[in-house]
């Protein structure tokens, strides 16, 4: 039976007049559907627009003198130079022994720099693998977020936010270039 | 006589609860449902694998556009009266309580509190077209800073706490990020939540 009001009546004798019964029954179907459709449409949206957070904590702003900053080992570290363009410049190597030909770029693909994290992890002394985050002044946050989340995704709990020393910005200038 | 054939009905299930159930959970939802304050900036964040949700109340949140203006907004409306009577105290600007209502009313702003005054008086169309200049956040006048800072002394006079979420363009070059946390760590604030799109973890 189709929707609407039902208002046949169940038949009638010859002859005989009767009141017709009038049996209104309006199918409920239709406004049910757009009700569990209109809350379909509600659950849906508020649950995806809550925007997550990240937690990011720097070091408070405390002198250490030189003498007590502890050594981390070049192979337990890695440097990541954030450059522009979505590019990844990395390097394991004192500052007094880079340059341009031994500055490496990947990006932040997959098989780029989380690749690079994972070798340069396993590489190194367990627990004690830092890693160096210094993004350039043309990074943009995106990048940022992009590398921090990489840090979550490689478990590497050990990592720093830095800005770039004199000698990887000219050697970044360089390679860029 | 003809005998009368009783007449065939199909199957017909009343759906008059379940349709009254539907209502009432929609209900339901669209009044607890908080919507989504009107911005009076778009900003498109980048997205992370973190599953921490942001909390629904209790947050001031910081903003930095694509071009590196700052915006702040706070989503505790009890608390943003006693914050502009701060910061007026602080820069030496009397709100008339009609000013304190209206601020009480938007839910970001960014204006040096000098100019906050001239904005409040638009309207709100007037405000979607007016030459927003941004919180200066430099460090000769670290006005975003002093926000944060003066929210702060606020919420923790009266036993609470707030926490400071930062929410950057995707196209938000860093420099206009580091600067935001060099100030802030000035005033020894270490602690940041950076607002993001979720995104799935990768196996």
């Amino acid at each position: 039976m189709s929707a609407g009001v039902d208002t046949s009546s169940s038949g009638g004798d010859k002859g005989k007049v009767r009141a017709k019964k009038m049996n209104l029954n309006v199918d409920m179907a239709p406004m049910c559907d757009l009700g569990f459709l209109l809350i379909t449409f509600f659950m849906f949206t508020t649950t995806f627009t809550k925007p997550n957070i990240m937690h990011l904590n720097m070091p408070p702003k405390v002198d250490i003198p030189p003498s007590e900053i502890p050594e981390i080992k070049i192979k337990n570290s890695l440097t990541l130079i954030l450059g522009k363009d979505d590019k990844i410049y990395w390097h394991q190597l004192e500052q007094s022994d880079l340059n341009a030909s031994n500055l490496n770029v990947t990006d932040y693909s997959k098989e780029g720099i989380r690749k690079e994290i994972l070798t340069a992890q396993k590489q190194a002394d367990k627990d004690k693998f830092t890693i160096i985050i210094k993004p350039a002044d043309d990074s943009n946050y995106k990048n940022l977020v992009d590398i921090l989340d990489e840090m979550e995704i490689t478990n590497s709990t050990r990592y720093g936010i830095k800005d770039l020393s004199s000698k990887e910005k000219q050697v970044y200038q360089e390679k860029i270039k | 006589m003809a005998r009368v054939k009783p007449k065939r009905h199909g199957i017909h299930i009343d759906m008059t609860p379940m349709s009254d159930l539907a209502w009432l959970l929609l209900t339901f939802f669209i009044l607890t449902t908080q919507f989504k304050p009107k911005e009076t900036v778009t900003i498109d964040p980048p997205s992370s694998v973190s599953q921490i949700k942001l909390k629904d109340h209790g947050m001031m949140k910081i903003s930095v556009t694509q071009d590196g203006k700052y915006y702040f907004s706070m989503d505790e409306d009890k608390y943003k009266i006693p914050l502009l009577e701060a910061m007026g105290d602080k820069y030496k600007i009397q709100f008339s309580d009609k000013e304190k209502q209206e601020f009480k009313n938007i839910s970001d702003f960014g204006v040096p509190v000098q100019q906050l005054k001239e904005y409040l008086a638009l309207s709100e169309s007037q405000r979607e077209r007016v030459q927003i200049p941004g919180i200066p956040g430099d460090s000769i006048n670290p006005q975003i800073v002093d926000w944060v800072f003066e929210a702060r002394q606020v919420v923790k006079k009266v036993g609470d706490s707030i926490d400071l979420g930062i929410k950057g363009d995707m196209k938000t070059q860093y420099p206009m990020f580091k600067n935001l946390l060099a100030r802030l760590q000035e005033k020894s604030m270490n602690k940041f939540q950076l607002i993001t799109s979720s995104e799935s973890k990768p196996e």
